[in-house]
């Protein structure tokens, strides 16, 4: 029940801010921008919080190996630092700024890349191996 | 993380945007311009605080 409280209470911080710019928005200036992403800050800080619990319980389910609890950190990482870039580009292109939103992006996915090449590696070293074996 | 700071931010826009507004019609455009950057200002240190605490939190969630 708290994740549907919370669902809503994000609902209506969006419709807020919605209203209040609306209404408000051309006499604001810059401030607009501001709200905005008061308002997107908000929303995810609250979503965020939730997601503590699910992921605790799945990496409990899942963990019944050390290579898999391994790789289900390395799946939850690749996932959080996914939102953040998206977050941050969509801040950034709502302010206007095309060319920052697409640093953020790239940023973000060489940092991806960097968290899932120990994980490449192990599996080029264990393709190798059966090729090895084969031949 | 609560509601009150779309409140905050919104209630510093309306103060800034009506002090603007008369000090422009005043003639005194120089203050006015110094009470936008003021409040600009005002809303961009309540903003980076609440970014600190999201990134915080998301740092803490995704175990980054």
């Amino acid at each position: 029940m708290e994740q549907w409280t919370e669902f809503f209470r994000v609902c209506g911080v969006a419709v807020l801010c919605a209203v209040v710019l609306c209404i408000f928005g051309k006499h604001f200036g810059a401030l607009s921008a501001a709200l905005r992403i008061g308002g997107a800050v908000l929303m995810f800080g609250m979503v965020a919080a939730l997601l503590s619990e699910g992921i605790e319980e799945l990496r409990g389910v899942l963990s019944f190996g050390e290579g898999t609890a391994q790789t289900f950190s390395l799946m939850i990482k690749a996932l959080g630092v996914a939102f953040v870039s998206k977050f941050c580009a969509e801040v950034c292109r709502d302010c206007g700024e095309n060319t920052l939103a697409g640093g953020v992006e790239s940023a973000g996915k060489i940092a991806m890349i960097s968290l899932c090449l120990p994980l490449l590696l192990e599996i080029l070293s264990r393709a190798s191996e059966i090729l090895d074996m084969g031949v | 993380m609560e509601i009150g700071l779309i409140l905050k931010i919104a209630g510093v826009g309306i103060l800034v945007s009506i002090i603007s507004s008369i000090l422009a019609k005043a003639g005194r455009d120089e203050q006015a311009m110094m009470i936008s950057i003021g409040g600009i200002v005002v809303v961009m240190l309540m903003l980076v605080e609440e970014i600190g605490e999201l990134l915080e939190t998301i740092q803490t969630v995704f175990g980054l």
